[in-house]
C-alpha cells in the first residue's frame, strides 16, 4: 500500500480547502467594521492575535468576548481619525496589549489546554497513518506468505500494528492499535497547557490600579 | 488658554518620559471619567486634546480595565449603530475617593519639585 499521485493531490487540494476555509472563517469571526477590505484583514489579524494571547493567558468567557469587541469598537472608532497602520501601531503589540490588560485576572486556560491537546491527537494519528504506509512498503519486502504479524511502533509509544499478508506476500490487512500510553501525551499537554492549578490561587484583594498613583 | 499658552504646553508635552506618562494615567482618567462618562477610543481623543497625545491607547485601554477591576470605574454598553456596543466607563465613589487621594499626592509632589528646582534656578 503506497500513496500514488491522486492520493497525494486530494491531500494538498484538502489542505488548500481547508486553509482557505478556515482563513474566512476567522475573518469573518474577527472582522472589524473599517472601510477598505485591507484595513479589515488587517484589523482582523490584530484582534485574532489579541484574542489568542487572551486566550493563553487565561482570559476567558464573558470577559474575553467583552475585551474583543471593546477593541473592536475602539477600532472601528479611531480608524475615522487616522490609517489603520497608525491605528494599530498606537495599540502597541496585540499580546503586549493583552498580557497588560489581563495582568491581573488570569485564570486556567481551557481552550489553550484543548487546542494543543487536541493538535497532539491529530499530529499522532497522522504519524500513524504515515508510519502505516511505511511499514506495509517494507512488510512486502520481507514478511512471508499468509502471516499475521504484531508490529510495535518505534516511533510512537503506546501505537502496535496487527497486520496479516496474503498468499503473495503483500499485505491483506493493517489494523493500527493504540493504548493508554498514546492517550499520555495530549492529556499532559492539556494539563500543562490549561494550568488549572491558577484557579485555586487566591487573587490579592489590593489596589490592583497597577500605575503609580503620585 | 492663550495660542501661545496651548504651543508651550505641547512642546513640553512631548518631551515629558512616555514613562511619566504612565504613571499619571490613573489620574488622568479619573478625572476625565468623573468629568464626563465615555468609552474608550473618546478617551484618547480627549487625552490628546488636552495635550496629551504621547499617550497612546497601548496605555489607556490596560489602565481602563485595571480601574475597572479594581471597582474604581464601573461600566455598561451603549448600543452602537455600527458594530459592537460601545463600554461607557462611569466613576465609582471609590473612584472618586482615588481621585480625590491622587489629586492630593499629586498637587503636593509639584509643590515640591516647584519649590525645589525654584530654589536651585533663584
Amino acid at each position: 500500500m503506497t500513496f500514488g499521485p491522486a492520493v497525494l493531490i486530494w491531500f494538498g487540494a484538502s489542505a488548500l480547502v481547508g486553509v482557505v476555509v478556515t482563513a474566512t472563517i476567522l475573518f469573518l469571526l474577527y472582522r472589524v467594521r473599517v472601510p477598505g477590505l485591507q484595513n479589515q484583514i488587517r484589523a482582523a489579524w490584530y484582534v485574532l492575535s489579541y484574542d489568542d494571547a487572551l486566550q493563553w493567558l487565561g482570559v476567558a468567557g464573558k470577559r474575553r468576548k467583552g475585551l474583543l469587541n471593546e477593541l473592536r469598537s475602539n477600532i472601528a472608532d479611531a480608524a475615522k481619525d487616522a490609517p489603520m497602520r497608525v491605528v494599530l501601531e498606537r495599540l502597541g503589540h496585540p499580546r503586549g496589549l493583552a498580557r497588560d490588560i489581563a495582568a491581573s485576572r488570569r485564570g486556567p486556560s481551557w481552550a489553550l489546554g484543548a487546542t494543543v491537546a487536541v493538535s497532539l491527537w491529530v499530529a499522532f494519528d497522522l504519524a500513524s497513518f504515515v508510519g502505516l504506509d511505511v511499514l506495509s512498503t517494507a512488510i512486502e519486502h520481507l514478511a512471508p506468505a499468509d502471516a499475521s504479524l504484531a508490529v510495535t511502533s518505534p516511533l510512537l509509544p503506546g501505537v502496535s500494528y496487527d497486520v496479516t499478508t496474503d498468499g503473495a506476500g503483500k499485505v491483506d490487512t493493517i489494523a493500527v492499535a493504540s493504548n493508554l500510553a498514546s492517550f499520555i501525551v495530549p492529556a499532559a499537554a492539556f494539563l500543562i497547557f490549561s494550568r488549572p492549578w491558577r484557579a485555586l490561587k487566591r487573587r490579592s484583594t489590593g489596589d490592583a490600579t497597577g500605575d503609580v498613583a503620585v | 488658554m492663550t495660542m501661545r499658552g496651548t504651543k508651550v504646553h505641547h512642546v513640553v508635552m512631548n518631551d515629558v518620559d512616555p514613562q511619566m506618562l504612565k504613571g499619571l494615567v490613573t489620574l488622568l482618567l479619573l478625572h476625565l471619567v468623573a468629568e464626563r462618562e465615555d468609552y474608550g477610543y473618546a478617551l484618547v481623543v480627549r487625552l490628546r486634546e488636552s495635550g496629551f497625545g504621547e499617550m497612546a491607547e497601548g496605555t489607556v485601554y490596560p489602565a481602563l480595565a485595571r480601574l475597572e477591576q479594581a471597582k474604581r470605574l464601573d461600566a455598561y454598553l451603549v448600543p452602537s449603530e455600527k458594530g459592537p456596543a460601545r463600554k461607557y466607563y462611569r466613576i465609582t465613589a471609590a473612584g472618586e475617593l482615588e481621585l480625590e487621594r491622587t489629586r492630593t499626592a499629586w498637587n503636593h509632589l509639584t509643590g515640591l519639585v516647584a519649590g525645589l528646582t525654584q530654589g536651585e534656578t533663584s
